[in-house]
């Protein structure tokens, strides 16, 4: 059965593009079929994974698109069993589109419906910050899995979106935060390593294990190439190999 | 890396699709055009700073609404040159004042007081 997943967190740089790209990339490499959708107005997931981007595709192309064979068309091969929804500025018009219409939260539940059997992951990776599109998201998904910076003001961040999730939760019963992920780890650090014991001791079930600092991580990025592409041996990669085992595990 | 000469997957078919030519999305933004500007993006095409006309915010019931976007596909539809939704509003508006001006014969104060 086909799982949507939304990587979100209204606080920006805590590691969302990086684990929704190297997430998704771990759990194709493991055979699963996987679509990315990149919901940021930054279109970065086209860049973190060296994808060359097209005029008539992305996730605003697809959402307006009038036949099957538009749709499709919007969707670029990043890798093997690997797909990309682009993100980009044609987002910022298309959230003004969708405040306009009637039913306004749930557009993307309805419209992005992939075929029975297509795909086992649909990926959000969510834009920071709070806004009409993100409601949709998380009404079209049923896990959140939200990065967490260890560090106070993503904490502090993490208390606010649980807020937000259980508004939508009103909306969407099915919602379920499934997921913590620890990013930014240093266990060098005092702070770091009592942040993450409070996140362990309010969130049990939900937290993973912890996406360890790598500078590789960044480098995988610049370069247009998954973290396991450039150095497999490296703790990133080490560590986002567990989450994608931990959360298909969970299938 | 992937090639260029693939064909595009066929994750989806019509389910959720958007009636063609019609329906709810009839005046959905170009997603594919080249070149958005981000202001126009954020503020709509022709909404800008300066501009004569500003987005007003009502609280109206969902199926007023709903009869608007009817009335404007359905005007669409019969080739009527009607520019948007506003536009049908602002005319509305001018016919309301206009009737107001009648006094007690006004409909829409007979309404109102009824």
């Amino acid at each position: 059965m086909m799982r949507t997943i939304a990587v979100a967190i209204a606080k920006g740089g805590v590691g969302k593009t990086t684990t929704s790209v190297n997430l998704g990339a771990a759990l194709a490499a493991m055979g699963r079929r996987v679509l990315l959708v990149d919901c940021d107005s930054q279109d970065q997931v086209v860049r973190f994974l060296g994808v060359r981007s097209q005029v008539r595709a992305g996730l605003s192309h697809f959402l307006v698109a009038r036949t099957a064979e538009e749709r499709n068309s919007a969707v670029l091969e990043a890798r093997e069993n690997l797909w990309v929804l682009a993100g980009g500025v044609g987002l910022t018009e298309l959230k003004r589109w969708l405040g306009k219409q009637s039913k306004s939260d749930t557009i993307l539940k309805e419209r992005l419906v992939p075929r029975e059997g297509a795909l086992d992951y649909v990926i959000y990776d969510c834009a920071p910050g709070w806004d009409i599109l993100s409601v949709n998201i998380l009404c079209a998904v049923d896990e959140v899995l939200s990065p967490v910076a260890l560090q106070a003001p993503a904490l502090q961040g993490l208390q606010a979106f649980l807020t937000y999730i259980q508004s939508v939760q009103k909306l969407n019963p099915e919602l379920r935060l499934r997921y913590l992920v620890p990013t930014m780890f240093d266990k060098r650090l005092k702070q770091s390593r009592s942040y993450l014991a409070q996140l362990q001791k309010a969130f049990p079930a939900q937290v993973c294990e912890p996406i360890r600092s790598n500078v590789k991580l960044s480098e995988a990025a610049g370069l247009g190439r998954t973290i396991f592409e450039v150095d497999p041996e490296a703790s990133g990669a080490e560590d986002y190999e567990a989450l994608a085992w931990r959360v298909d595990q969970d299938a | 890396m992937p090639k260029d000469d693939k064909k595009p997957p066929f994750f989806f078919d019509d389910a959720g699709l958007v009636n063609a030519g019609l329906g709810d999305g009839f005046d959905m933004p170009d997603a594919g055009r080249t070149g958005l500007d981000p202001v126009e993006a954020c503020l709509g095409p022709g909404i800008r700073v300066g501009s004569s006309k500003v987005k007003a915010g009502y609280y109206l019931p969902r199926d007023v609404l709903e009869r608007l976007d009817e009335t404007y596909l359905t005007l669409r539809l019969r080739k009527v040159p009607v520019e948007s939704k506003s536009q049908l509003v602002e005319i509305a508006l001018g016919l309301l004042q206009a009737d107001l001006e009648r006094g007690k014969k006004s409909m829409v104060l007979r309404e109102i007081t009824s």
